[in-house]
């Protein structure tokens, strides 16, 4: 699953406010980087340790940029590790892998307003919204909220980019964004976007909710579920293989790595093609396909390797 | 590989379509076993074989120039074959984006694209075009950028828009379809507008395939190969003018249905577009006579045993039911009842 | 309520208030005395505007009897003068509220077309059949809509082809699908029958 990954060297670094630091990025190969929507997130690979880490994170800058894509990341003590790393060993000059964007938050292009809340460091997929709207010549206003001053980062771009429409909220000064009134009274065809810490999201919901808005017209930020997972191991009875699946393989990948045939069509949970038999499982099978009945889970005989894994334990297919 | 193009073939009046030897023997003959019955049956549209119709992200082959003249053909009775709604802008860019960068890449001796910041320079050596524009000002064109790349681009495109979960056919370049109208059809959610498909609803297929879809990345199109018949090399087999081929499919006799019976097979991929997030569709029609067919026995055994044992609904809906029995008569001359293992390649 | 062959054709639920909604705007255009009775009897919170269509002549309806005391009632006489009322209603409406359309399919998805223009989404608006079961039928070869066909088979008020009418449904277009039954073998077209009474 990894056809569409793209190597990078991180160019700059730059230390935006404390503990968020901005990475800039660019292609190795030297060509250009596909354009993006905005809301688009990618998932940065990070060598840590003799584990590989995939972290997302929203790119922020101008989607039309080719050369240069930057990722913001806020340093989170008790993150497994992926802030950490950026924060304390990444260095200019390295390179890593990331993935194509993918895009889960995306603006509604019927929308007839749009309106913008960001949170501290939520503010990068908002930029990269702000940006598209105000290239589109779309009606939309940005509400950017932030400890201190001197968090508000980004706060010279996105006034750049659509002057008098940028509101905020510095929570050292007390202030705070009162969702009921922000989402009252707001014209029909109107689509709300937020990225923030949690409690935020789910305030701003609720008011949302209480409003009578509909689910259809409030965004939050989500990222692509990771593909990979925990490691466990595998044996197969037929062709007398045993190995173990490693996280950031599907087992699907794993089979085809031991040189074992296995079918396959759409490698995404969707065709059934790749149906194998489960002879045994000491562990809990995980299933992400699109395909099996809820009566075929729950048989435990069945699963689908392109997407689906076991965790923990040992899986014994008929292959 | 240079193609040797017929640029004066018709399909339409004179009807003189026909496939060189190396055309039928690419021909993507859809049908793995016996039997037929959708199913999810996407895969990565990954390179495939140098000479086949998967060699490539947008297949050109010998019919090329013939095709791009039966659309403009086409478009110029009826316009409204494509349309595109006013939100698909970006969309629409995207794809000419997708097409023109694909082709020069594939096909460097026909096509050729330079770019100077936003100052493109296209030309399309076949076709007879070249065309400096700014990339992201439609005026610069002489038509919206979509109808743009799409005269120019075999088979036909809808661009979907992704919202609410779901799919929309917001945009279309429609001139060669099996009977579909997109003046009706555009704008219509996924599950809309595979409305009329009998059977596979049932199945679940779009319900997976919609959810399938709904995650696909940039840099990874999926594609599968879909069917039908038509009578003649025709390519506007619109319900628009329905009037005009509808009683073609009357004309069949036992003495021409080797000449008039067209299976007729469209090599559908999808493509996520990057500015947008939208995703194109394209549908790459391959017309073979059943006489063409014949010249792989194989195929043509295995064709003789997809429509016999085809559901009735599927014929229907199809189209088929007036001109089976003939089209089946005629291909049972071939069937010795050999086991034919899996597969869909000719001997 | 059966499960349509074709999954465009619109399936109508008994019409019911979204009490998730703050606002809502109802627009009538048929009589349904008992969904008059169930709906007004019990109304939703918030605001409620109601765009009554009703012959000039009919004194009593339903629709106008036992309205809430909060309720804001808009008759209007012509289908144009209901969308024109309509129209300024979605100008001012608010995100929060919630549409109803009741009535012939002809009036229901104008006004819903009209809703579209206003970037409202599908689960901000409900629509519910009421009265007359005849369809607008879009002609695919002169892409005129005719208007109130009862029969399977009509003939385009457009082109005069016979066409035979599809169960296949345009949201865009609040039409159903008419195509020539006699293409294939020309005059042969079955006697039309009622079935959209
Ligand atoms: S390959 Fe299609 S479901 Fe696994």
């Amino acid at each position: 699953m990894s056809s569409a990954s793209l190597n990078v060297e991180i160019r700059r670094i730059r230390d935006l406010a404390p503990g968020i630091r901005e990475f800039s990025l660019s292609r190795t190969d030297g060509d250009d980087f596909p354009v993006y929507s905005g809301g688009s997130h990618i998932v940065l690979s990070l060598p840590l340790g003799e584990r590989t880490h995939r972290n997302p994170y929203s790119l922020l800058g101008d989607p039309t940029d080719r050369k240069t894509w930057r990722v913001a990341v806020r340093k989170q003590e008790d993150s497994r590790g992926g802030s950490r790393w950026l924060h304390e060993q990444a260095r200019e000059g390295m390179r890593i892998d990331i993935a194509a964007p993918v895009n889960l938050f995306a603006l509604n292009r019927l929308g007839r307003r749009h309106i913008l809340v960001a949170g501290g460091i939520g503010i990068t997929p908002i930029l990269s919204q702000a940006r598209e709207l105000a290239r589109l010549g779309a009606d939309f206003e940005v509400h950017y909220a932030y400890r201190a001053p001197e968090y508000g980062v980004f706060v010279d771009e996105l006034e750049a980019l659509a002057p008098g429409r940028i509101h905020h909220y510095v929570q050292s000064r007390r202030e705070q964004i009162e969702f009921s009134s922000l989402l009252a009274g707001r014209p029909l065809g109107t689509h709300f976007y937020i990225c923030g810490p949690g409690g935020m999201v789910a305030a701003s919901m609720n008011a949302g909710k209480a409003l009578g808005w509909p689910e259809s017209h409030l965004h939050s930020e989500q990222f692509l579920a990771p593909t990979g997972g925990e490691p466990f191991d595998v044996k197969l009875t037929a062709s007398g293989k045993a190995f173990t699946v490693p996280s950031d393989l599907s087992l699907l990948e794993a089979i085809e790595q031991q040189g074992v045939d296995a079918p396959y069509l759409c490698r995404g949970g969707a065709c059934g093609q790749c149906e194998l038999e489960v002879v045994d499982a000491s562990g809990e099978l995980i299933h992400h396909d699109l395909y099996l009945s809820a009566e075929e889970r729950a048989s435990g005989k069945k699963i689908m390797p392109c997407v689906s894994r076991l965790k923990g334990g040992c899986l014994t297919l008929n292959l | 590989m240079t193609i040797a193009f017929k640029p004066d073939e018709t399909f339409r009046g004179t009807y003189t379509y026909r496939n060189s030897p190396k055309g039928i023997r690419r021909f993507p003959f859809p049908f793995h076993q016996d039997q037929y019955m959708y199913s999810v049956n996407m895969e990565p549209h990954t390179k495939g074989p140098e000479g086949s119709v998967f060699e490539n992200a947008f297949d050109i082959d010998e019919h090329y120039i013939a095709e791009m003249r039966d659309r403009a053909i086409t478009l110029e009775r009826d316009p409204g074959r494509c349309v595109s709604l006013p939100h698909m802008m970006d969309a629409e860019w995207d794809t000419l984006e997708l097409i023109m960068e694909s082709l020069s890449r594939d096909y460097p001796e026909l096509f050729t694209l330079t770019k100077d910041g936003d100052r493109w320079h296209w030309v399309n050596k076949p076709l007879g075009i070249d065309q400096t524009f700014t990339f992201g000002n439609a005026a610069t064109l002489p038509c919206p950028p979509f109808e743009y790349i799409t005269r120019q681009t075999q088979g036909d495109f809808v661009i979907m828009d992704q919202r609410d979960n779901n799919l929309f056919a917001d945009s279309g370049m429609i001139t060669s379809q099996a009977d579909w109208s997109l003046m009706f059809d555009a704008g219509m959610s996924f599950m809309e507008w595979h409305g009329p498909v009998p059977l596979a609803h049932e199945l679940g297929v779009f319900e997976r395939a919609l959810k399938y879809l709904l995650m696909l990345q940039q840099g990874r199109p999926v594609r599968r190969l879909n069917w039908t018949m038509t009578i003649n090399p025709r390519l506007d087999t619109s319900p628009e003018t329905y009037p005009e081929w509808g009683p073609d499919r009357a004309s069949v006799t036992p003495d021409n249905v080797g000449d008039k019976v067209h299976l007729r097979v469209e090599l559908q991929a999808l493509f996520r577009l990057p500015r947008s997030n939208g995703m194109l569709f394209s549908i790459r029609g391959y017309l073979a006579s059943m006489n063409e067919l014949a010249t792989y026995p194989r195929w043509a055994k295995r064709l003789h045993r997809v429509l016999s044992t085809l559901p009735n609904e599927l014929a229907e809906y199809k189209g088929l039911v007036r001109y089976k029995p003939t089209t089946l008569e005629w291909l049972s001359k071939f069937d010795d009842g050999e086991v034919l293992p899996a597969g869909t390649q000719p001997e | 309520m059966s499960t349509p062959a074709i999954k465009s054709q619109p399936i109508y639920a008994e019409l019911e208030w979204d009490r998730t909604g703050t606002h809502h705007i109802l627009f009538v255009s048929a009589e349904d005395a008992a969904l008059a009775q169930r709906l007004l009897s019990n109304p939703p919170g918030g605001t409620l505007t109601v765009v009554h269509l009703r012959p000039a002549d009919d004194s009593r309806s339903a629709w106008s009897q036992n309205l809430p005391d909060t309720a804001l009632y808009l008759e209007t006489h012509t289908l144009a003068e209901a969308l024109e009322v309509l129209r300024d209603a979605f100008y001012v409406a608010q995100m929060g509220t919630r549409i109803y359309l009741a009535g012939a399919e002809d009036a229901i998805w104008q006004a819903s077309q009209l809703a579209d223009t206003f970037g409202v989404s599908r689960d901000e608006i409900r629509h519910a059949q009421l009265g007359t079961k005849a369809r607008p039928v879009f002609c695919v070869h002169c892409r005129t809509i005719t208007r109130g066909v009862h029969t399977n088979i009509v003939s385009c008020s457009g082109c005069g082809r016979s066409l035979f009418v599809r169960d296949h449904f345009s949201r865009r277009l609040g039409a159903y699908m008419g195509f020539q039954i006699d293409a294939e073998v020309p005059g042969e077209v079955p006697a039309a029958e009622v079935v959209y009474p």
